[in-house]
């Protein structure tokens, strides 16, 4: 059996005003796999990604980490967020990939649209090598051929080893995917 | 002529500083941390009062106003040793991260104005922890400002990539991850105390946020040119005031140094708008 990168035992996750999302969760989210986490909206699957890295705290239980933080990448969800400092999205994404294409170097964030800033969020996030990647809703805003890309890069973490775990509406199809239905774990 | 020559090393002195309160701005301003400039300011004018204090309580020469670092190290310490706490604070109540730095600021006013008032004699260091007194700066405080002001400079340039880097990550994401950066919380700290012992609130926090909130909300600037800009108009900010300060004493010099920055900024941001059209 493989040594799990993240381990839970046990935990619960709560709103920041106490109230609690997800309870009883014992895990353990092993390298070489693809964890894609559904539910409804509002289930908590932020918080529990959040959880995971490291951002929020549990309400209860254990969490074993694996791994540093420098052995994490984490996309969260800020497309649609104003930044006020001067710099362009190549200075975000680091690195022109096939789904951040050249074209997008010299727009500056706050002139970019949600889709084009997601595009320098994912190359910033998934072109390092990591172990773990924590994605929150990775294909969201982002057109169909640079969906198709993303989850080529993801796979080719995967097979390299390290562990993704991420949110998502849309269905993939990734060989070493594990489906997880965050309601099991309502409160 | 023959005044600005003698005041030469005031000037430069002070050009150095904005340059790199202007810099350190910049990302804190990216950072969304512009209330937390404006406490830890205030909480390092505290430690200067509370310095002042010390000399007297333990009789130590109070003399001019110049003579002693305490205040400087009290303020540095005070400040930097609140902010932590505090910081512990904001992470258990993220939301009201603002609120938190705008009670604390409100807090030490009002215990500022309380020792004030059973102490009376610590009541000019606070008007000039205000204001500052460049112009009287002895020699020896001079060079060791310029000797603090040199060395953050450095550090500025010298970890440019990284402290980018974080600024993306902490004004994107708002989040603690993979930034292990106290260096940068350091420097800040030593850059603050050191401009507000001499310089002054007004001009620490002016040189900080003015040039950043022009700079920031202009989407067409590149980094390096933001950084150009603020070289020389802070460069050109405190000759200005300085000037307008030698033509009449009734000019006090930090709020004549704010004011001509704040207009040679208005007239950049009048000049890009211009430009597009």
């Amino acid at each position: 059996m493989t040594k799990a990168i993240i381990s839970l035992v046990d935990v619960q996750i709560s709103t920041p005003n106490g109230r609690p999302l997800l309870s009883h969760i014992n895990y353990s989210f092993e390298p070489g796999k693809v964890y894609l986490l559904k539910g409804d909206n509002g289930i908590g699957k932020t918080q529990l990604l959040n959880t995971l890295a490291g951002i929020k705290k549990q309400s209860h239980g254990q969490i074993h980490f694996e791994l540093t933080k420098n052995n994490l990448s984490y996309l969260p969800q800020v497309e649609s967020r104003n930044f006020n400092f001067p710099v362009r999205l190549i200075d975000i994404g680091k690195k022109n990939t096939s789904y951040f294409p050249s074209q997008l170097n010299s727009l500056a964030w706050n002139k970019a649209s949600g889709g084009e800033r997601k595009k320098s969020l994912l190359a910033r996030s998934l072109e390092d090598d990591k172990k773990l990647y924590i994605l929150d809703e990775p294909l969201n805003h982002i057109d169909t051929k640079a969906q198709i890309d993303v989850l080529k890069r993801i796979e080719e973490h995967v097979n390299n080893g390290a562990c993704v775990i991420m949110t998502g509406h849309i269905d993939i199809t990734i060989k070493q995917k594990i489906d997880i239905e965050v309601s099991k774990w309502k409160s | 002529m023959e005044i600005l020559a003698f005041y030469s090393l005031s000037i430069f002195v002070a050009m150095i500083m904005s340059i790199g309160l202007g810099l350190f701005g910049l990302h804190l301003v990216g950072r969304r941390q512009s209330v937390e400039t404006l406490m830890i300011g205030q909480l390092m004018q505290f430690g200067l009062l509370i310095g002042a204090l010390f000399k007297i309580i333990f009789h130590l020469n109070i003399g001019d106003g110049h003579d002693g670092h305490i205040q400087m190290l009290f303020s540095f310490l005070i400040s930097f040793v609140f902010y932590f706490l505090i910081q512990k604070l904001v992470k258990k109540f993220e939301a009201l991260k603002n609120e938190i730095n705008l009670i604390i600021i409100i807090l030490s006013i009002s215990l500022g104005q309380i020792i004030m008032g059973f102490v009376p004699q610590i009541e000019s260091f606070y008007t000039q922890s205000f204001t500052g007194d460049i112009v009287t700066a002895s020699h020896s405080e001079a060079y060791f400002l310029l000797f603090g002001g040199v060395l953050c400079l450095i550090y500025l340039l010298k970890r440019s990539k990284k402290i980018i880097s974080d600024t993306i990550d902490y004004g994107l994401y708002g989040l603690h991850l993979d930034i292990k950066a106290p260096l940068f919380e350091l420097v800040l700290f030593v850059l603050m105390s050191l401009s507000l012992h001499i310089f002054g609130l007004l001009f620490t926090l002016g040189m900080m946020l003015i040039p950043a909130f022009f700079i920031n909300s202009q989407v067409k600037l590149h980094f390096k040119t933001s950084v150009l800009f603020i070289t020389f108009l802070n460069l050109l900010g405190v000759l200005i005031g300085f000037c307008f300060n030698i033509l009449s004493y009734d000019f006090p010099t930090s709020p004549a140094i704010i004011l001509s920055t704040l207009v040679l900024y208005l007239l950049l941001s009048l000049y890009l708008k211009l430009s597009v059209k």
